[in-house]
């Protein structure tokens, strides 16, 4: 490049940085006149500026003008300097954190920097005189240069950095950015000025380039200019844009200023403007990128919050349906308000809708419970108000089924404690504010919970009023599970008692019932059978045996009642003795003979061919067994029907068999033929009578005994009852059995083999 | 051929017991509570007793308790009429000193003639 060019672009430069420096000044006090640090900023911008224009046109002095206007120039240079250094310490001392530059930094600096000033372009003290070099001069300082501008310059500008690190470390994140910028700025004029003002010209050992150090001082403005106005957005990205299009926009306007013709300056304005138009453009399209991406990232944190909010609900949720009992349940609530929300804690309050009072039931425990309870003098739970006496804060949310907020805790427990005591309680904990939700359930206020924070109304955010509701929904869900629980209990209770009170009554009736019907046994058999009272006549005797039959039913009956009674008491209690089966059956059918001919029924036994050895059995129970079921054997089957017994030893067990030609029990009924009370229809049809307990003893004891039942059943063709009785049965003498406990085995089986019935 | 003593709170029962047990020829006296029992086994000196347990004015237990402090009462044969079924009441009577128990719905009045045959030819024997 030509040496013209190149001082062309210098000229044009250093006009450029001229404009900038003074645009830039004015641009930032504009923004803000009234802040004391854009003020300085355009103080120390336009010294700036100044400073580089006169360092600058003294260039121009050596050849057009008197020496004693290049002295003038450089007292102008230091001048400017003085400025600058004091502009620049007072920007230092207020930005970016708005203190008061007070009094005694004011005055003084701006008092010895006036006189300095003055001394530096009036006398011969701080510049004296200038050296002619081949490539331009030297400055020759005068005797106060070291004395009295070299410290205060040195002192000025280490002050400043002082300032400026200070300011720093009680800034915060934004002002901390801001401050990077000013020193960025500041690091890159130091050291370019450093660089060519003092390293280079060792290297080359001329002060040709000097001047690039001072025009660094451009960034160093530009900077600062940055870090006052753009404080909101420091993006690298839109940094380096802008950087780009001014560097851009710098060197076409140079560019515009060294042009040889008027044409080629027109065209290259226009390059310029439509250039610096551009990069506008692209500046703004790419802040509104950043700027949608930061919207984003906003969103997406209150989606984190969201979700955050979610899994803490879902952890109390898990906590409370844990439990059924509402002491537990709701405990566990007010217990997740610190722990969940991180506030201070708080309390539950339910409506006692009998008592016309709203009543404290849980208070969040730990340290808050520690250093109130001096002020409780009553468990807390004993704390209640009336329901629609003076409107508290709690009666409000209830009444207005709303969030409620009360920066007074007093107001809130209006009612329930003194109000001296409640401001005690406040202060003590120091909550400043109290959030009162209410519990809905079903369309009604049951309650209110509510919570104590430590920060005031209006810094709560959305989010956190959707999380107090949220609670509450669930402690409303849980608190009415709770309360229905409970009434399940009490009439699960209730049941109990009333089962208690009939089994008592059972067995109280049977027993009174029993005296009469002894006393009737006892007359019937003897005027039937006695020498004194003679024979009767065969109707008499005939009637005698039907009143003897109904009253041993009734006996019967009685006995079924009060063993059913005993059972479900789990009273049944065997009598273990060596008991021969076959006899047992012998007796039952000789006892039966009678009513089975009157119904013109064959009753057999088929004796066994080989001794069936004794077993460990309660002997009248298995009586009473065979009994039942021989007798239902006869019941049901019709007339000429037969009913056979076998017993036979399998094994290890003892098998009787009943086995009759009657109506068969239907496959539907299966299931609940042994359950009390149970008869099938096709029963009650043959024999309307029949209390249907039979069936059920029969089970209790044979499941009692270890042993099991199996059934086999045609519907019209007859049915099988087959009792297995086990000699390894554990039982033995003496032992009492608990007759709710089931044989390992299960009791019933059905086969579904067809029988010969007969 | 025996005093027999039946003590019972039921008049109907005392008076188809006493048949039953006249017809075979014994001689009979009844009570109708605990303290007439004791005064009659005091006064008539039975060879057996027939002992209800559940009565007013001393129940059969203290009936029983009484006889066994008395040395020639010890001895006479007791036999509790009852109608409970539970082993445990009935135990507690044979161990306060009854000598066997009959169940008032379960037995005919034959069987409790024979049982008191029974009894009485034991007690002959000792």
């Amino acid at each position: 490049m030509e040496l013209a060019q190149i001082k062309g672009w210098e000229a044009g430069l250093v006009v450029l940085i001229f404009v900038v420096s003074i645009f830039l000044g004015i641009l930032v006090f504009l923004k803000n006149r009234k802040d004391k640090s854009n003020i300085y900023f355009l103080g120390f911008s336009l010294s700036c500026a100044f400073l580089i224009l006169f360092a600058y046109l003294s260039e121009f002095f050596p050849r057009t003008i008197p020496q004693l206007s290049l002295v003038l120039g450089g007292k102008l240079v230091f001048s400017f300097a003085t400025l600058l250094l004091i502009f620049f310490f007072y920007f230092s001392y207020v930005f970016p954190v708005n203190k008061r530059l007070p009094y005694y930094f004011f005055w003084p600096f701006l008092i010895s920097g006036l006189i300095l000033v003055v001394l530096c372009l009036f006398t011969p003290f701080i510049v004296k005189d200038i050296k002619l070099q081949p490539w331009g001069f030297n400055l020759v300082y005068g005797s106060l240069y070291n004395v009295i501008f070299l410290p205060l310059s040195i002192l000025l500008t280490i002050a400043s950095l002082i300032n400026l690190i200070l300011n720093y470390r009680v800034s915060d994140k934004l002002q901390k950015t801001q401050l990077k910028f000013i020193f960025l700025g500041l690091g890159v004029f130091l050291c370019s000025g450093v660089f060519f003002g003092a390293i280079l010209p060792l290297i080359t050992e001329s002060q040709e380039f000097y001047r690039v150090g001072n025009y660094s001082a451009i960034f160093f403005i530009g900077f600062t200019a940055y870090a006052i106005t753009k404080h909101k957005l420091f993006n690298i990205r839109v940094i380096i844009t802008e950087i780009a299009v001014a560097i851009l926009s710098a060197v076409l306007f140079i560019e515009v200023f060294i042009s040889r013709s008027i044409a080629e300056g027109v065209i290259k304005a226009v390059v310029l403007i439509v250039a610096t138009y551009g990069g506008y453009l692209l500046i703004r399209s790419v802040i509104k990128e950043i700027e949608q991406r930061k919207e984003m990232e906003r969103l997406a944190k209150r989606l984190e919050v969201a979700n955050s909010n979610l899994l803490a609900l879902q952890r109390i949720n898990n906590k409370i349906v844990s439990t059924l009992d509402i002491k537990k349940v709701t405990q566990e609530i007010v217990d997740s308000i610190p722990r969940e929300l991180k506030y201070v804690g708080g309390f539950l309050v339910l409506v006692d809708e009998r008592h016309h009072r709203i009543k404290a039931h849980a208070i969040s425990g730990g340290k808050i419970l520690k250093r109130i309870s001096r002020f409780l003098k009553k468990p807390f739970t004993d704390y209640s108000a009336p329901l629609g006496g003076e409107e508290s804060a709690i009666q409000k949310a209830i009444r207005k089924v709303e969030l409620e907020f009360s920066a007074d805790l007093s107001e809130v427990v209006k009612g329930a404690i003194s109000t001296k005591k409640a401001k005690a309680v406040q202060k003590i904990l120091r909550i400043k504010t109290f959030a009162v939700s209410p519990i809905v359930s079903r369309g009604k206020v049951i309650g209110a919970i509510i919570f104590a924070l430590r920060k005031e109304k209006e810094k709560i955010k959305d989010e956190e009023r959707k999380m107090m509701s949220s609670i509450a929904d669930q402690a409303a869900i849980a608190i009415e599970n709770a309360q229905l629980y409970e009434q399940v209990e009490k009439i699960n209770e209730r049941l109990k008692e009333l089962d208690k009170l009939k089994n008592e009554f059972l067995s109280i009736a049977s027993h009174q019932v029993r005296t009469p019907l002894s006393i009737i046994k006892g007359y019937i058999h003897t005027l039937s059978d006695n020498k004194k009272i003679g024979k009767l006549t065969k109707q008499q005797e005939r009637f005698m045996r039907n009143i003897q039959e109904a009253n041993d039913q009734l006996i019967n009956i009685m006995n079924d009642f009060l063993n059913l009674s005993r059972i479900e008491q789990g009273r049944m209690k065997l009598d273990i003795t060596k008991g021969d089966i076959d006899s047992i059956v012998k007796e039952v059918v000789e006892r039966l003979k009678i009513e089975a001919e009157r119904k013109k029924i064959k009753l057999l036994y088929a004796e066994p061919k080989k001794k069936i050895d004794k077993i460990n059995i309660d002997e009248s129970k298995i009586t009473e067994v065979i009994t039942n079921l021989v007798d239902n054997a006869i019941k049901y089957t019709p007339e000429k029907g037969t009913v056979k017994l076998s017993v036979k030893k399998i094994g290890k067990n003892i098998r009787i068999r009943i086995k009759d030609t009657g109506i068969g029990i239907p496959k539907e009924f299966r299931d609940r033929l042994f359950q009390k009370f149970a008869r099938a229809s096709n029963a009650i049809q043959v024999q309307p009578s029949g209390n249907g307990i039979g069936l059920f003893l029969v089970q209790q004891i044979i499941n009692a005994h270890q042993g099991y039942i199996e059934l086999s059943s045609e519907v019209g063709k007859g049915t099988i009852f087959n009792l297995y009785l086990s000699y390894e049965s554990g039982l033995k003498k003496g032992k009492e059995i608990d007759a709710t406990k089931l044989s390992k085995k299960g009791i019933i089986r059905y086969r579904e083999h067809k029988y010969n019935y007969s | 051929m025996a005093k027999i003593l039946i003590v019972d709170d039921s008049p109907a029962l005392l008076e188809l017991y006493e048949f039953t047990l006249s017809s075979e020829g014994h001689k009979v006296e009844t009570a109708k509570d605990g303290v007439e029992g004791m005064e009659k086994v005091k006064k008539f000196k039975p060879d057996l007793v027939l002992l209800d347990i559940l009565m007013p004015n001393k129940d059969g237990f203290e009936v029983l308790k009484e006889m066994q402090g008395d040395e020639k009462m010890k001895e006479i044969p007791v036999l509790l009429l009852t109608n409970v079924d539970e082993q445990s009441k009935v135990d507690r009577g044979l161990k306060l000193g009854a000598t066997d128990y009959i169940v008032k719905f379960q037995q005919t009045p034959n069987q409790v003639v024979e049982e008191i045959k029974q009894v009485l030819q034991k007690t002959d024997k000792e």
